[in-house]
């Protein structure tokens, strides 16, 4: 029976002590950004539908929380959150792996600051204990950790081969600066002198300006489902699809006085009647009702480029003109990239972003090392360079305006300073953006968006869902803790940060 | 030749007896003088011998000298001379002559059950020693005295008869098969052929051939309502699905609460798809391990329900244990026979549907919706989603238009030859059989062969093998997933129809399916599935084992076994080009899995140990067993084709590889001691320990005991009244452990292409073998001369200590379980038997049998730390939560949202809302089961026999979540959405402020939103199944008089005919799963009645 002991050794999966730190961290980055699961229910079915990125007629457009969806998250966030801990308990007081464990520090923020967005109050300090810490506490934190992760670079030490930026400390500095002036700003409502004091040195430490920093996720194809398809899937395939929303539609029509590229939509155009102008961005994210995989908008509807507004009653959905089929789908000439190999890159965060930041910033008065006009419409170049557009110089000169009254162009009074700036940032963040969508409509309920019939009636009317409920397992496994939490746990429970 | 008249004082011979021992004297005189003498050869002293040399001397005077130094006494009766004691004789004695008159009587002995002739059939005249055995031809001849009125004829495994002579000179019987079992042999742990009345234990038996006449392609279907304490719940998938097992109820938090499967002592492997995804994910049901056995190969069927009787299997067993014996040589010299077995499969009970509104939503017609909430199909002109313009009116559009009639043909071919030394049977059968679902089949070859010889006096061997080679075609897919037929079926408008979708299967361009909407989940043209995602299967498996046995006396044997279990498996399956999922320009998957489990059996058993002469006797058995576990399996898959159609795994860019190795062993030692105290106290004790490979070095032993007692009452008094005819009570108390499965000690990490990941559970090199604790009591007793047999048994089972997963909050540690040992489980049951001979002529029979069980569960514990346990995870419908205090099954789901004073809180709309908790909703284990068994006969084997049998099952209780009924309410399909006319619906409740709010809402709205609260679709599963019908004839003997043909037998079988009292509008209360995850039914495949016939033709 000597040998019994070797024959229980798992033939299958390697002792977790032989795994290396970098290979161990690796699965964490890829999970965090395009679990194909998560990717899909909680990015793509709970944030992108909360922020109007994209709808259609599931359950969350109900402002519901699913708690299968909510479960799967908190058991993936929390072992991506363990996994990084004790990588970094592990190696931290090992100077010569000070940058290994920055990266880590930094990643944990990443992944944190998405779980508080979400649910709010989380265990977070003392997970061990499972106590559920303040947002207030836990934000503070983030802003120390990035703050540090930064200061304690060494570049004369080893680095690791990360799948985001393979070890590049300098892109490493500017993502955990961006992700710092990121955090900072979502502080204005509350603590408006620490938000400044984070931002500004954020930006005098570095951000990402330009796009081959920009830090990205590559797609697992070779097993379905982690690539970008499962996205694809919904988007496009048969099935409950998701379509334009109608607040997308209002806030680029007209807007930038580009005419509509009807070659942009699809060539079926039928009964197409298209707005004369539009952000060009909108129909390469949007093509027409044609393009659905089955073609079977019904007569009268094809070829046509809309959107479904947010809370329809329910008769109200079957209406024709409210049906996924006869909307606009993401287009073709976007998802192409998709189709077949799967291979499109997720963005962790988009450039345009950090510019809209710098803007909000300045408009403030903030240091943000550029004129608030100029870092606007470098936002607006920034979304339009990843579209591969070339008409920003129009757009940004142009005083028409969209569905709000809000046009592209700086200082023409047709929008606030701030209105402008959220609503180019709502569309520049497209497509993998939806979350900091969501929390711009929390923050500051902009851009104003139309909620419609909210039938959850723990959301105040008229008011955005604030975060989904705590997995409902909580009051089995860690009852005492979720006590504490209990009557917080509502869709409609606010944010410490929000308006 | 000795005259019957003459007195053996007459009788004259000249003999030489030297040195002969009293065995060889009697033979020399039996030849010499035609007298047979009669003795019981253990009375005579081997040491004996005879020296004695006489010449035309009288016999009389000889016995006398040979009774004077033999101490022996002889009586002559006729041409008997029976030998005895001198001790029981009066010393002047010593011979004593007595001479009747005689009749002479022949005949032949055939048996019930195939008209075939019975050899070895004791006949006794009754009240006498006289008596003879029937030879190889069933053919007996005997003397009897003048005044013998009544001749007894027993064999073992028929029941014993007594005919009346009367004046006949020739008696030709038929004997009954034996249907009681307490008097016969049960085949125990280990294969042990134990006497009935010694066990302390229930355990039930049935007969292989009743079985394989109404079969069904799993035999535990077979077991339904014939055995109390056995649960059979069938999955809803179809041909070639699994089915469920439990016995005695759920004992353990994890692992399949199912029985260990044995086939002539060796394990089998009988997993079945367990998968509690409802998503379907391809996941195809390929059936339990038990369907690789031919029917026609079994002998009979062991049911050892209780820890008790399987102590000596080992871990495995602590579920029960399902014994299967299969056919050998049998005792005719030679013999063949061949039978023909072939049924229709029909499907039957639908799912009631509406037929009055056809595709469309509120009321309007939509050419692309996937409801059926359309205006009513009034035949108006409309272009549907063909794009053809055509009659809006109700369709051929039900899944009967759809599905076909299945059919399934077997034929075995039986040899069996018997010599004096050795003994053969083979068996080669074939099974074609097509599924309900158009394009599913499976085919199957089986072989078998059994042979063992005696290679000496003292050595002998065994060699049998079972063989199977199943092809299985196009399974169905399971739940959820889009080929699933019954799913686009529940959902699909009113006015498709399925001639439609025949025709519209696919785009011819773009390849891509058609059907009416790409709307409302992922749903498929059936018919684009029948041809575009097909799978197939392909398994070769070898059961069988050798066995050496040597013995050293009559009473005392060592026999070494290996038995094995092989199969060789690959399952491929491909989604179409064009498919609008996973890769849309198609793909292949295979698998290709080997398993293989053997088990060396070392045994050493030692019968009839004499302790206290004629008092207290014992029996030993001694063994040790290595059991061992390997298993393989690699997956290989194009992701995504290159060259449209074109099936390989070649023609894909992006292939993807993997593979997964399991190993296990078991060593083991186990001992049983039976004492039998009269032939009526019995005590077993037996004790095991177990070595395994899965728990740390540290604490991988563990041992477990058992002991059973057993009185037969009747046995034990004289003067029992004579109405009960035999009495026995048992008692006994077990103990199993049970090893984990392995590689749940060590953190390790899965490599994936992103990087490692490590497990959702936490290892514990702590973990411990859980254990199964049982007490069970028990009362046999048959009243009127064994007409009527009733058996109860009452239980209680603990099973603590379990090896659970325990779900721990994620934030502690990342993980989402960990391995604990925590936890007891209570089982509690009765279970009741009945059978009765209510007629028993010459001509007629009938008789009855009712089995009665009920089980109670009870969770008596959990972790100190946690108080509810998740039976199941994965995507489910409703969830299956383990509470302290509740019980095993208890279903948890959403329920209508109401405020404090349980009004309903609508919501903006008006609608209800979902609760935000989740309450106990039932429990989907049945209350109590019972089955009725009626069975009639009337004629004799000579004559031509009618037969007639039925058997009832009926379920008692039991709930379970019907997501069929749920879905059918939300797309407008079920018959219920035309309650309300399609009116709509006036709500009263209260709103986000608790004020009182009244709202009109459609029909639409009412049922959509119904369809989302869990509560609304938990049914009752009570129900009544006529399960079983066979009728049949054995054609009269004297038919095959000048032909090689024995015997034949035409059966019309039939099973599943009809189902009463169903609450489940038409659905059949099938789980979608095997494993413990039993709440919920999900798309399930329509009951399915088969009828056919049965014919046996003995040669």
């Amino acid at each position: 029976c000597s040998n019994w002991e070797e024959l229980n050794m798992d033939p299958n999966n390697p002792p977790a002590e032989k795994v290396s730190p970098a290979l161990k961290v690796g699965g964490v980055f890829k999970e965090s950004c395009m679990n194909a699961e998560l990717h899909q229910r909680v990015h793509n079915l709970y944030v992108d539908m909360f922020a109007q990125y994209y709808l259609g007629y599931f359950g969350t457009y109900d402002y519901v929380s699913n708690d299968p969806w909510t479960t799967l998250f908190w058991e993936n966030h929390y072992k991506w959150f363990n996994s990084l801990n004790v990588l970094v308990m592990d190696y931290e007081s090992n100077e010569d792996f000070t940058n290994i464990v920055s990266i880590i520090r930094i990643w944990k923020v990443w992944i944190s600051h998405r779980g508080v967005d979400l649910l709010g109050d989380i265990p977070y300090f003392e997970v061990a204990d499972g106590v559920y810490d303040a947002e207030e506490l836990i934000y503070k934190d983030f802003l120390k950790e990035l703050e540090e992760s930064v200061a304690n670079f060494d570049a004369s030490k080893e680095s690791m081969n990360d799948p985001i930026y393979h070890g590049d400390l300098g892109k490493w500095t500017k993502f955990a600066n961006s992700l710092r002036l990121r955090l900072a700003m979502r502080l204005t409502n509350v603590e408006p002198e620490l938000a400044k004091q984070h931002a500004e040195a954020a930006v005098a430490g570095g951000v990402l300006e330009s796009f081959d920093e920009m830090p990205t996720m590559f797609s697992n194809t070779t097993a379905w489902g982690e690539g970008y398809s499962y996205n694809y899937y919904f988007w496009w395939g048969a099935g409950n699809g998701v379509v334009m929303s109608q607040s997308f539609y209002d806030l680029t029509v007209n807007i930038g006085g580009v005419p509509f590229k009807t070659t942009d939509v699809g060539d079926r155009l039928a009964n197409g009647e298209y707005p004369e102008f539009v952000d060009p961005r909108a129909t390469v994210i949007f093509g027409s009702s044609d393009q659905n995989a089955e073609n079977s908008e019904i007569a009268g509807y094809q070829g046509r480029w809309s959107g479904i507004a947010a809370g329809l009653a329910s008769p109200d959905r079957a209406e024709e003109a409210n049906r996924v089929q006869n909307n606009s789908r993401i287009n073709v000439t976007l998802r192409g990239k998709f189709n077949g190999d799967n291979a499109r890159e997720f963005t962790i965060l988009p450039i345009a972003e950090i510019w809209f930041l710098r803007a909000e910033g300045a408009s403030y008065g903030w240091n943000m090392a550029v004129p608030t006009q100029d870092a606007y419409e470098n936002g607006v170049r920034a979304s339009f360079d990843y579209w591969g557009l070339k008409s920003a110089d129009t757009y940004l000169a142009s005083e028409a305006v969209n569905n709000q009254g809000i046009s592209a162009k700086w200082g023409d009074g047709n929008g606030t300073e701030l209105e402008k700036i959220i609503t180019q940032k709502y569309i520049g963040g497209y497509p993998d953006n939806g979350w900091e969508a969501w929390a711009d409509l929390r923050r500051l309920e902009l851009p104003e968006l139309e909620f419609g019939l909210q039938l959850n009636t723990n959301v105040p009317e008229g008011k955005i869902i604030q975060r989904v409920k705590y997995p409902l397992n909580q009051a089995q496994v860690n009852g005492d803790n979720y006590n504490q939490v209990k009557d917080k746990d509502t869709e409609g429970h606010k944010h410490w940060w929000s308006k | 030749e000795v005259g019957k008249s003459q007195s053996i004082k007459e009788v004259t011979l000249s003999v030489t007896l030297k040195d002969a021992t009293l065995e060889e004297a009697f033979a020399k005189l039996e030849r010499k003088t035609g007298f047979r003498f009669l003795y019981d050869p253990t009375q005579l002293s081997g040491q004996q011998r005879i020296n004695t040399q006489v010449s035309r001397a009288s016999l009389a005077d000889l016995l006398i000298s040979i009774a004077q130094d033999a101490n022996l006494s002889f009586k002559r009766i006729n041409q008997t001379i029976v030998v005895r004691d001198q001790s029981s004789a009066q010393k002047e004695d010593l011979l004593q002559e007595e001479l009747r008159l005689e009749k002479e009587i022949k005949g032949q002995v055939t048996s019930s059950e195939d008209g075939a002739p019975l050899p070895g059939v004791t006949i006794v005249v009754k009240g006498t020693t006289i008596g003879t055995t029937t030879d190889f031809d069933g053919n007996y001849h005997i003397n009897a005295p003048d005044d013998a009125e009544i001749l007894v004829f027993s064999s073992i495994g028929y029941q014993t008869k007594e005919v009346t002579i009367g004046n006949q000179s020739e008696i030709n019987i038929v004997l009954p098969i034996d249907t009681q079992q307490l008097e016969e042999v049960v085949v125990t742990a280990l294969g042990i052929e134990r006497e009935a009345k010694t066990l302390a234990y229930g355990a039930a038996q049935l007969g292989g051939e009743e079985m394989a006449m109404a079969r069904e392609g799993n035999i535990l279907n077979n077991l339904s309502g014939k055995v109390a304490g056995v649960n059979i719940s069938q999955a809803g998938t179809g041909l070639g699905g699994s089915t469920r097992i439990t016995i005695r109820g759920n004992s353990f938090f994890q692992g399949n609460n199912q029985p260990l499967i044995v086939i002539d002592g060796v394990p089998i492997d009988n997993q079945g798809t367990s998968t509690d995804d409802t998503y379907g994910n391809r996941q195809l049901d390929y059936g339990n391990g038990l369907s690789d056995i031919n029917m026609d190969d079994v002998e009979n069927i062991s049911v050892l329900k209780g820890p008790a009787a399987t102590a000596l299997y080992g871990s495995r067993a602590g579920n029960g244990v399902v014994m299967i014996t299969t056919k050998s040589g049998g005792k005719e010299r030679f013999g063949m026979s061949f039978n023909s077995n072939t049924v229709i499969e029909m499907p039957r009970d639908y799912l009631e549907m509406q037929n009055r509104y056809g595709q469309g939503s509120e009321g309007v017609f939509d050419p692309s919706s996937g409801n059926s909430w359309g205006p009513a199909m009034d035949g108006s002109q409309v272009t549907d989603w063909t794009g053809e313009t055509k009659a809006y009116s109700p369709n051929n559009n039900d899944i009967k238009d759809f599905l076909e009639n299945g059919v399934s043909t077997t034929n075995t071919l039986e040899l069996f030859a018997n010599g004096e030394k050795s003994s053969v049977r083979g068996s080669v059968g074939h099974n074609y059989a097509e599924g309900v679902f158009p394009g599913s089949e499976i085919k199957k070859i089986l072989a078998s062969m059994k042979v063992s010889t005696k290679m000496t006096d003292k050595i002998s061997s065994e060699v049998s093998f079972n063989y199977a080679n199943t092809q299985g075609k196009n399974r169905i897919k399971l739940t959820r997933d889009p080929d699933n037929p019954y799913y686009s079926y529940v959902i699909m408008p009113r006015s498709v129809s399925y001639s439609d979708l025949k025709t519209h299967v696919r785009n011819p361009e773009t390849l891509e399916p058609l059907r009416w909407t790409s709307n409302g989940g992922v749903i498929l043209n059936p018919y684009y599935t029948v041809k575009y995602n097909t799978n197939e299967d392909s398994k070769d498996r070898l059961i069988g084992y050798a066995k050496f046995k040597y013995e050293f006396s009559e009473n005392a044997y060592f026999h070494v076994r290996y038995g094995l279990d092989f199969y060789s498996l690959r399952q491929r399956d491909q989604l179409g080009t064009g498919v609008p999922y996973w890769f849309s320009s198609g793909d292949v998957r295979q698998t290709q899995t080997q398993a293989k489990e053997s088990n060396i059996e070392l045994l050493m058993q030692i019968n009839k140990i004499d302790l206290v002469k004629n008092a207290l006797s014992a029996n030993l058995s001694l063994g040790g067993n290595f059991m061992a576990v390997n298993n393989y399996s690699q997956y290989a898959a194009a992701n995504g084709l290159e060259v449209p159609e074109f099936y390989s795994i070649r023609n894909s860019l992006d292939r993807d590889a993997s593979e997964n190795r399991y190993q296990k062993r078991v060593n083991s030692a186990f001992g049983m001691v039976q004492f039998s105290f009269k032939e009526f106290l019995f005590l077993d004790v037996t004790a095991r320990q177990d070595w395994s490979s899965t728990l740390k070095d540290d604490n991988w032993s563990y041992f477990y005991p058992s002991v059973g007692m057993s009185w037969v009452i009747s046995d034990t008094f004289e003067g029992m009244p004579s109405w009960l005819s035999f009495a026995k009570v048992r008692a006994s108390y077990a103990e199993v452990g049970n090893d984990p499965e392995p590689y749940g000690l060590y953190l390790t990490n899965t490599i994936t292409n992103s990087g490692a990941i490590a497990p959702d559970t936490k290892p514990n090199p702590d973990i411990q073998p859980e254990r199964l604790k049982s007490i069970e009591l028990g009362m046999d007793l048959n009243l009127f001369q064994d007409r009527v047999a009733f058996e109860m048994t009452y239980y209680k089972n603990n099973a603590i200590n379990q090896i659970i997963k325990l779900p721990v909050n994620p934030a502690l540690e990342g993980f989402k379980y960990e391995w604990i040992n925590a936890g007891e489980i209570e089982n509690k049951g009765l279970e009741l038997s009945l059978n009765a001979k209510l007629v028993q002529t010459e001509k007629f029979g009938l008789n009855l049998g009712v089995n009665w069980y009920k089980n109670t569960n009870k969770i008596i514990s959990l972790d100190s730390e946690v108080e509810e346990y998740l039976l199941s995870d994965g995507d489910v419908l409703v969830k299956i939560w383990a509470v302290e205090g509740g019980a095993f099954g208890d279903i948890y789901g959403t329920t209508i949202k109401t405020d404090e004073q349980g009004r309903p809180i609508l919501n903006a709309e008006g609608n209800y809302q979902e609760s935000d908790t989740e309450v106990k909703l039932g429990n989907y284990t049945p209350d109590w089961n019972a089955g009725v068994n009626l069975g009639f006969t009337y004629g004799s084997a000579t004559t031509g026999q009618f037969s007639f049998n039925v058997l009832f099952d009926y379920t008692k209780g039991g709930d379970i979540y019907s997501f069929t009924n749920a879905q059918a309410a939300r797309f407008g399909t079920s018959a219920m959405t035309l309650e309300n006319n399609r009116e709509g619906y006036t709500i009263e409740g209260v709103d986000a402020e608790g004020n009182s709010v009244t709202s009109t809402i459609s029909a639409q709205q009412y049922w959509t939103n119904k369809a989302n609260i869990d509560s609304e679709w938990i049914y009752d599963k009570s129900e009544l199944n006529l399960r079983e019908l066979t009728l049949g004839y054995r054609f009269p003997t004297s038919l095959f008089d000048n032909l090689p043909v024995k015997g034949a037998s035409l059966n019309i079988v039939a099973r599943n005919l009809a189902t009463f009292g169903s609450n489940l509008n038409g659905v059949p209360p099938y789980a979608y799963t095997t494993s413990n995850q039993q709440g919920a039914e999900a798309y399930a495949a329509p009951r399915t009645s088969t009828l056919g016939f049965n014919l046996r033709v003995q040669f």
